[in-house]
């Protein structure tokens, strides 16, 4: 048990400084060392779940050992900015203004073809409009566009938005929500006036009804027979 | 901070308990392998009753331990020792003393390999 112990530690440590190595492209959504957690956690589980003849602590007790690990690592990350460059790395400017810098593109093994496939998920297709293009820790690539590049907001166009908060789900798919109805401020008989503007006799008939901070409506029947 | 003294103290748990098993283990089985060297001595000296009353007391300790052994380690090796616990019993039964020294010497090999394997060293890590 204490060579489960010894031998988790060691391949923890081991596969985070290879996820490292592969670089942000492979690490996708995660931080190395999540993706090292859920490699290994997956598996272990797995090994003492079909075979009876391993005893379930040899499966529990590396499970323990990765989370504490994990725990630990992430106390420690958020205390030295300088271990959380060494585990999850340093943001790269792969585009500065408008120009792909292909030194930092082949530190983070990032093709021309890659870099420009990202950028059309972002919505862009010309690279001149681009002040910068960040990969994150994460993999995920930021686009900054230069600031002529960008739409104009409510403000710059000195137009008055109202801003309608966060809008509420009272009814969903058929079923009240009746808490979020309470915490909207409003009553059963405020919902059945909705209803009866709406043309429907019961919330059974309604697929999506939200009411937003400024009582703002947004309404959708139910198309199946109920 | 909170989290990272759980964690820790949850590693050092772990690190304690497994290392505690590997020390008691081991003495259980030196314990184990003292006792059927001992009866083999016995048998050496052809009493038989002697030799068998040492075997199957070790025998019913290993059995009192049976929770803790399947509970901690491969129950592949643990059935086997228990075998042939049950093969040196029989042999001494039948005071055959070629076949008894062959399986008492397996058994002890069995039982000692069984703590050596959970020793914390580096050739086990390794």
């Amino acid at each position: 048990m204490a060579i489960a112990f010894m031998r988790t530690v060691i391949l923890y440590i081991l596969i985070i400084a290879g996820v490292r190595l592969m670089g942000k492209r492979q690490v996708g959504e995660l931080e190395p060392s999540e993706l090292v957690v859920s490699l290994l956690i997956a598996d272990l589980a797995a090994v003492p779940m079909q075979d009876f003849g391993i005893p379930l602590l040899t499966g529990i007790i590396p499970i323990l050992v990765l989370l504490s690990m994990t725990m630990i690592l992430s106390v420690l990350t958020m205390k030295f900015p300088s271990l959380r460059a060494l585990l999850c790395g340093k943001p790269s400017i792969v585009v500065r203004d408008g120009r792909p810098d292909p030194r930092e593109m082949r530190r983070n093994r990032l093709t021309v073809d890659e870099l420009l496939e990202e950028l059309r998920m972002n919505g862009y297709t010309d690279l001149t409009k681009i002040r910068y293009a960040i990969l994150e820790t994460n993999g995920q690539l930021s686009v900054l566009p230069y600031a002529a590049q960008q739409p104009p907001s409510a403000q710059q166009l000195n137009l008055r938005a109202t801003d309608g908060g966060l809008p509420r789900v009272i009814i969903s798919d058929g079923v009240l929500l009746q808490d979020n109805l309470t915490a909207a401020g409003y009553d059963t008989d405020w919902l059945n006036q909705q209803l009866r503007q709406h043309h429907v006799p019961s919330p059974a008939h309604v697929f999506l009804l939200t009411v937003d901070e400024l009582g703002r409506v947004y309404f959708i029947p139910r198309e199946v027979d109920v | 901070m909170k989290r990272l003294t759980i964690a820790l103290v949850l590693l050092l748990s772990v690190l304690g308990m497994t290392v505690f098993h590997s020390c008691y283990l081991s003495r259980l089985t030196d314990d184990f392998s003292r006792q059927l060297t001992q009866a083999a001595t016995h048998a050496d000296r052809e009493q038989w009753s002697q030799a068998l009353e040492l075997t199957e007391q070790t025998l019913a300790a290993w059995e009192r331990h049976d929770f803790y052994l399947h509970v901690l380690l491969r129950h592949t090796d643990i059935d086997a020792i228990r075998q042939t616990f049950h093969e040196v019993v029989e042999y001494l039964k039948l005071e055959e003393p070629d076949q008894y020294t062959a399986a008492n010497a397996r058994l002890i090999t069995q039982i000692e390999l069984l703590a050596e394997a959970e020793q914390l060293d580096l050739k086990n890590v390794l």
